[in-house]
């Protein structure tokens, strides 16, 4: 299971997203892409990395608000022995508006991969649930 | 939603409802746990009249390694020591989880996206033929007994029902399918090596098991679906297992016949490395290559016997070689080896049998002394699986020999982790059917205390109070409480590894302190010890061996999702004063100023032509008194006061405590203690701790007053991270705007430079 947080920064308005996931699982989706090893997080960690981890973020994770997808800026990943961070900020979001969001994260390799989002704005966190069988959801 | 239903129910169910119920997070978990009785006390002990049963077994096992199967043939002894009678035996069948019409199938969910991988395909479409073939199931003189097979359950109906104080022999053949691990996955089953053609076998649940009774649950034959693992009973084992001549076979027990199976060269260096305090090889990487590159036709038979285990396992491969080291408890050497094929190192030869020994020390130290003659680790593919005295453990470098840092403490927490569980649940023998939580949480705990002892930096995954702060934080829909059956448990890791690890190391360190818990924990391990414990047994010896009343955190943190979130929400400041004229006015001054009224400052123009500046005559006294002057009177009533108060009222003045009444609150649903620290004007701080009793009346709101000796700068709540607090951004006073995690970060990026870019540069 992922869990994404999702503020809404009401002075920047903007959305900001961190992605918690485990190094182990994302390490393994983004294997199957290539064939060299990327040793993540280690000091060997293969330059294509962020190339690849961008890539494969942006084909798993969508935002469409009032029916246009929206500008999703990858600000970079943090890793650490068991957990990867992705930062994700999304510009001149209109919290008011309604939206959808797709988050299929190692859906493509775990069969009973879920991932959970919390979105908070004025205090309120709503929780939305992805799976394979419910790759959308509005908030 | 609640008022809805109160509507619908009848009027004399609404005393029920509410108030008239105690809802107090310090009741007694009375209603709970069961009822205290004969075979289990209320101090968490066995009962005087406590039994278990035994089952002994005879096997003799034929490893094909060409068709990859299992043949089989057992003798199994059931010794009723129940009071009971029993009517029929329960018998588990575990492979049938494996079987074409297995509801470990049907009752998984499954779902296909837009796209699907072939290995996802195989898992999904497969059509491997797994599950026992049962050839006969006959009593001792030869006849076909009467049995039934429900899925992973078979019960032999017995003609005559088995006594008390009796035992009951019977015989089964049977053959199976080993599966392939790396494509079907699985707790056992072999993996193959293509390029040299060679199978590394890890087999476990490989026999027809006793199902265990007991006075709990009567026969525990919950069927297995896959998740909830196994529960047994004790026995003495005596296996042999026939493997083509060029295998070695690593096994549960110890080896009867070394003569047979192992060269004169192995033998002395099995007898050198016992009372070696480092691996010494049995099987040398060069002896393990040359053994892959033939394949013998000849065939060898190893027997291996083990005393009081619930259960045995073995591994078996040409391509393994074989460290092993002594390690001493008192008189006895318990041998710690490991077997591993050249994909395993260089790490297993520096880590693996170093590793299994600190876990026999650091477990034994935290429970009892290890019993067992041995302890195993072998190396197996991305798995991590346990059995008693042999465990099948992941780590394989890359082909350079090198390997990352990740890989390199998984690889060392997962031997710990496994090795360990000979304690829990090997040993101490819970129901592991029933509560995932009672061997993996409690050896989850034991692994943690065993990493720090490792390296006090180990980069542990399970234990600290702040780890498990994000799952306790989520959705309570996707959270179920410790206290669920295996089967039905949300996210497995975080509620059965690391939820009650983090709990008994809170307990360990904040609520009971090192000195009662680790009696209280020890006293649990050792009274359990070769016996069935329940969670009531565990939750009241730690209660009965501390003089703690723990119901309240049991009923928290093991019967709920609630999670920890203290606050401070008011602090007041009470100065005690000296009552002397001359110290106190100027402050009380000083306090009495107020921001200036905006009318007073316009007014301020106008003085001049007010009625008692225009007019003296209208000014009496009340226009020039001011009440912060001191008189003489002031002090001679000053004197008076001193001279009448007591030489310790007078002491209590000269200290001139600073007072703070301080207002918690638990908007979290956990009751925990408030520890407290003081940072002072001059810089020098002061930690309190307060224990969760001050909730008992009210668990939404306490005050407390401190009483302390400087003026306080500001309030820190659990400042060491030791409650798992889930918001840390209200335990401050003044409060403290804290940086989200995504401000961090981005502020980091500015600086243009993370910290691995940092040591790369510095290359």
């Amino acid at each position: 299971m992922s869990i994404t947080e999702m503020y809404y920064n009401e002075q920047l308005k903007s959305l900001e997203i961190i992605v918690k996931l485990f190094t182990d699982d994302i390490e393994k989706a983004l294997e199957e892409k290539v064939d060299y090893k990327l040793f993540l997080g280690s000091n060997q960690e293969h330059e294509l990395t962020d190339s690849l981890l961008k890539s494969y973020f942006y084909k798993h994770v969508e935002i469409i608000e009032n029916d246009k997808s929206l500008e999703l800026e990858f600000l970079g990943k943090e890793v650490d022995q068991d957990y990867m961070w992705l930062y994700i900020e999304v510009p001149n979001f209109k919290a008011n508006q309604s939206h959808k969001l797709k988050q299929t994260l190692l859906m493509d390799v775990f069969e009973e991969q879920k991932n959970q989002v919390n979105y908070k704005y004025q205090e309120q966190v709503t929780t939305l649930n992805f799976l394979k069988t419910k790759t959308w959801c509005e908030f | 939603m609640k008022q809805f239903l109160l509507l619908c129910l009848s009027c004399s169910c609404i005393f029920l409802y509410g108030q008239n119920v105690n809802t107090n997070k310090f009741r007694q978990l009375k209603q709970e746990l069961p009822s205290p009785n004969v075979y289990r006390t209320a101090s968490g002990m066995p009962g005087h009249a406590y039994y278990q049963q035994q089952a002994d077994y005879d096997i003799t096992i034929e490893l094909d390694d060409e068709k990859q199967r299992i043949y089989g043939e057992e003798t199994v002894t059931y010794y009723n020591n129940s009071p009971d009678i029993l009517p029929y035996l329960w018998v588990q069948l575990d492979q049938n989880m494996r079987a074409k019409d297995s509801d470990t199938k049907k009752v998984n969910e499954s779902s296909i996206g837009d796209k699907i991988s072939f290995k996802n395909l195989k898992k999904l479409t497969n059509e491997f033929d797994g599950g026992f073939k049962i050839d006969f199931v006959k009593d001792i003189e030869g006849n076909d007994l009467d049995v039934m097979l429900n899925k992973t359950m078979m019960r032999i109906h017995l003609d005559e029902p088995l006594k008390p104080g009796e035992k009951f022999s019977f015989n089964i053949n049977w053959w199976y399918n080993i599966n392939n691990r790396m494509e079907i996955g699985g707790r056992s089953g072999y993996e193959h090596f293509e390029e040299e053609d060679n199978y590394i076998y890890t087999i476990a649940q490989f026999y027809p098991r006793m199902a265990v009774y007991n006075d709990v649950e009567g026969w525990q034959n919950k069927q297995f679906l896959g998740r909830g693992e196994f529960t047994l009973p004790f026995g003495n084992y005596k296996v042999s297992i026939t493997a083509p001549s060029d295998h070695i076979v690593a096994s549960t027990g110890v080896l009867q016949n070394e003569k047979e199976v192992l060269s004169e060269t192995q033998i002395e260096r099995l007898a050198e490395a016992k009372k070696s305090d480092k691996p010494l090889f049995i099987v040398t990487p060069k002896e393990a290559k040359s053994a892959e590159k033939k394949k013998a036709k000849t065939k060898k038979t190893w027997i291996y016997h083990a005393e009081m285990v619930r259960d045995f396992g073995f591994a078996s491969s040409r391509k393994f070689m074989w460290d092993a080291m002594g390690v001493q408890f008192d008189e006895r050497t318990v041998m710690a080896m490991s077997y591993f094929p050249k994909e395993g190192n260089p790490l297993w030869e520096q880590y693996s049998t170093k590793a299994v020994a600190h876990t026999l020390r650091s477990y034994s130290n935290t429970t009892f002394d290890y019993p067992y003659p041995v302890a195993i680790s072998v190396n197996a593919a991305s798995i991590g699986m346990e059995y008693p005295m042999i465990c099948f453990n992941y780590g394989r470098p890359e082909e350079d020999g090198t390997y990352t840092e990740r890989l390199k403490y998984g690889v060392i927490s997962v031997i710990i982790h496994e090795v360990g569980h000979n304690f829990f649940p090997m040993i101490v023998n819970s129901d592991e059917r029933q509560w995932t939580w009672m061997d993996e949480g409690l050896n989850t705990f034991c692994q943690y205390l065993a990493e720090k002892e490792w390296d006090v930096d180990y980069p542990s995954r399970r234990g600290p109070a702040y780890k498990i702060v994000d799952y306790m934080k989520g959705d309570k829909n996707k959270i179920s409480p410790i206290m669920t059956n295996s089967e039905s448990i949300f996210q497995f890791g975080n509620n059965a590894y690391g939820k009650p690890a983090t709990a008994l190391n809170i307990l360990r360190e904040t609520i009971m302190g090192r000195e009662l818990f680790d009696y209280a924990f020890k006293m649990y391990a050792q009274t359990w010890k070769f016996k069935h414990p329940t969670p009531a047994d565990f939750f009241r010896i730690m209660e009965d061996a501390s003089a703690t009343d723990l119901d309240w955190f049991w009923r928290g943190w093991f019967f709920t999702t609630d999670h920890v979130d203290l606050a401070i929400d008011q602090v007041k400041y009470l100065h005690l004063s000296s009552k002397n004229p001359d110290v106190e006015f100027p402050l009380d001054k000083k306090r009495d100023e107020k921001e200036e009224f905006i009318g007073d400052i316009r007014n301020e123009s106008n003085r001049k032509n007010t009625v008692v500046e225009l007019d003296p005559a209208t000014k009496d006294f009340y226009n020039q008194y001011d009440p912060y002057q001191v008189l003489k009177v002031d002090r001679e009533e000053y004197t008076e006061y001193i001279e009448d108060l007591t030489e310790d009222e007078k002491a209590m003045l000269r200290n001139n405590k600073h007072i703070y009444e301080i207002q918690f609150s638990s908007p979290g649903g956990l009751v925990m203690p408030i520890i407290i620290e003081f940072t002072f004007k001059d810089g020098s701080k002061q930690k309190e701790h307060i224990p969760a009793e001050i909730w008992r009346f009210n668990q939404k709101k306490v005050t407390k007053v401190f009483f302390l000796p400087k003026e306080v700068l500001d309030f820190n709540l659990d400042p060491n991270l030791e409650t798992a607090d889930i918001d840390r951004s209200n335990n401050y006073w003044p409060p403290r705007v804290l940086k989200s995690k995504f401000e961090l970060f981005k502020e980091e990026q500015k600086q243009n430079e993370n910290e691995m870019q940092r040591s790369k540069r510095s290359k």
